[in-house]
């Protein structure tokens, strides 16, 4: 197992690390639940010791109507600070090294069947996901108390139906009785999207993760960046056909669908074209493992 | 970057972790997909 899979692995548990939810068959509940983990995981997961910054960010946008009338200045402001401060220094690389729904595409992607690639106009519609479903509907779709929804939680998020809808239907069986058209059409889109991560690379974080969608924004311009040498390179796509999301590295660095997982750099690229610099540290070559 | 780190002190200051917290440690029924 190489070092991105460990720290994937140690992430998975660190922000799921309440095991004694079976025992008292409820979720955490401790102070460690005011951080918002890095990656897509569901608050709701009866495991979960940290929140989603995804669903803060739709509670702030649901809220914020309401929060006016009242004075309460709650803008998102700690989660969008998180976030920038993340994306500024690293860009996507959360989705690469940390979020825990990531790994799970990965492991299951390794299922052998034939495999499809994810046309590019589609990575575009995580962008949609976000503006509509994590910032627009929720301000603007408000109650009559002034209150709105948290629009992708609610009606699409697939790792809330899977770290938490599903568990607690196990761990709560009053819960079954409430179950209703929403449950169903949301393990519809979880199925769905399980069988194209078989049959395609991540593609919830290429196509819809609002979360990517955010951090992407800043990878032309993080602290870590990765660097291109058109003089090395011979075009021969090994990083392209080896990326964990169809990035067409030898295109140019630091494109927005770019997780840094360095897999291009230390395994694909036989002749040192790639690289990355963290600010303006100079940064030796990383050994390559041509296996 | 400077200004995110700003944002976050501010939100932190406003009390938005808090918030966070309460949000987070309540079963939230519609992620669940029954609310």
């Amino acid at each position: 197992m190489d070092l991105r899979r460990w720290i994937q692995t140690i992430a998975v548990f660190l922000t799921n690390a309440y095991w004694r939810f079976p025992f008292t068959r409820n979720m955490y509940q401790g102070d460690l639940k005011t951080v918002c983990a890095p990656g897509l995981n569901c608050y709701s997961c009866p495991a979960a010791t940290s929140a989603c910054p995804l669903g803060a960010l739709q509670t702030f946008m649901a809220t914020a109507r309401a929060n006016f009338e009242t004075g309460r200045l709650h803008l998102g402001l700690y989660v969008i600070g998180m976030l920038g401060l993340t994306g500024s220094l690293v860009g996507r690389m959360p989705c690469a090294w940390l979020c825990p729904f990531g790994l799970m595409q990965e492991l299951i992607h390794k299922i052998p069947t034939p495999k499809f690639k994810i046309p590019k106009f589609l990575t575009y519609c995580k962008y949609v996901f976000l503006g509509l479903f994590v910032l627009i509907l929720p301000l603007a779709v408000v109650d009559d108390f002034g209150y709105g929804m948290t629009w992708f939680c609610k009606y699409v998020c697939p790792a809330g139906t899977l770290e938490a809808g599903l568990p607690m239907m196990v761990l709560k069986p009053e819960l079954r009785d409430l179950i209703g058209w929403l449950f169903y059409s949301k393990v519809v889109i979880l199925f769905g999207l399980l069988v194209w991560m078989i049959l395609s690379r991540r593609p919830f974080c290429r196509v819809v993760c609002p979360l990517g969608a955010i951090y992407s924004l800043f990878n032309r311009n993080s602290v870590f960046r990765m660097t291109h040498d058109p003089d090395k390179c011979t075009l021969c796509q090994a990083c392209y056909q080896n990326c964990p999301m169809g990035v067409k590295f030898y295109e140019g660095p630091n494109q927005k669908d770019c997780i840094r997982c360095l897999k291009c750099l230390q395994t694909s690229c036989k002749f040192g074209a790639i690289g990355y610099t963290i600010g303006e540290m100079k940064t030796p070559q990383p050994a390559r493992n041509h296996q | 970057m400077l200004l995110f780190g700003v944002l976050l002190i501010i939100g932190i200051n406003l009390g938005e972790a808090q918030s966070v917290l309460e949000k987070a440690t309540e079963l939230c029924l519609s992620c669940i997909g029954i609310g």
